[in-house]
């Protein structure tokens, strides 16, 4: 299917790579539908593009990028909603906040972040419990520090993402699985 | 909604596995107990609120061209 997005333009998606996000986006309940995009521009942020609005497109990042202790705790009706069997069948991101004032000021969310199962891309959006756990963790440094690691290394493929950089839709099943997924 | 009295120290039971106290009461705060299986989350309401927040700003503030946020993160 070809799907219209602010970003990107005309992307093309095959309907077995749609994420399912039943329960929406927090705050944005009626965004069911996503594809994550690679905008290809070295900076390891990618786009969960909504199907049905091409405005709506929150930015994404791999936690593990920038925060190595990082743990989601999944309850047994979490794991059922996204029909999720094994926690090495998923993946995890944190939204982040990039203000377009002040790039340098981004931030992800630590405290709610996407669960993709891996299987059969459904999804959803945690709360998790843990009190430290912020919803504006500052990670402009630490994102920057790890480019200039992983760009000094030419060892991309390497560098703890799975996705394969290609500008455009990312193939779900391609990633390589979160392992900081643990039952509550 | 359901709306019960309760004195300092009782509690309300949901289903079987869920007790709530009334732990401390001092001016206008309350403390309040919550005993449930490890797999009931709870969080005050005002976490969503700020969810909520993160993710509006996360769809309308962030960069519209890509080049901005490549040059400055790698420049």
């Amino acid at each position: 299917m070809v799907v219209q997005t602010g970003r990107f333009g005309e992307v093309t998606i095959d309907e077995s790579e749609i994420i399912h996000l039943s329960a929406g986006i927090l705050g944005f309940c009626d965004e069911t539908e996503f594809c994550l995009i690679d905008p290809n521009d070295d900076t390891l942020i990618l786009w969960l593009q909504s199907l049905k609005n091409p405005k709506f497109a929150l930015p994404v990042l791999e936690p593990k990028i920038f925060k190595k202790d990082y743990l989601v705790r999944l309850s047994l009706s979490e794991m059922r909603e996204m029909d999720l069997v094994k926690l090495s069948e998923a993946v995890v991101f944190c939204v982040l906040t990039i203000p377009v004032s002040d790039i340098t000021q981004m931030s992800a969310n630590l405290k709610a972040p996407v669960v993709i199962n891996l299987k059969n891309q459904k999804s959803k959006q945690v709360i998790l419990q843990e009190n430290d756990y912020v919803v504006r963790y500052p990670i402009f440094k630490d994102l920057r520090a790890h480019l200039l690691t992983i760009g000094s290394n030419h060892n991309r493929l390497n560098d703890g993402v799975g996705a394969v950089s290609k500008k455009g839709p990312i193939k779900i099943s391609t990633l390589r699985p979160a392992e900081m997924l643990r039952t509550l | 909604m359901l709306v019960l009295t309760r004195k300092l120290g009782e509690s309300i039971a949901i289903d079987d596995h869920i007790k709530i106290v009334v732990v401390q009461i001092k001016g206008k705060q309350v403390r309040i107990g919550i005993k449930a299986p490890k797999e009931t989350k709870i969080h005050r309401e005002e976490v969503y609120a700020a969810i909520h927040d993160q993710n509006k700003q996360a769809v309308h503030e962030a960069p519209t061209e890509m080049g901005d946020l490549s040059k400055a993160l790698k420049g």
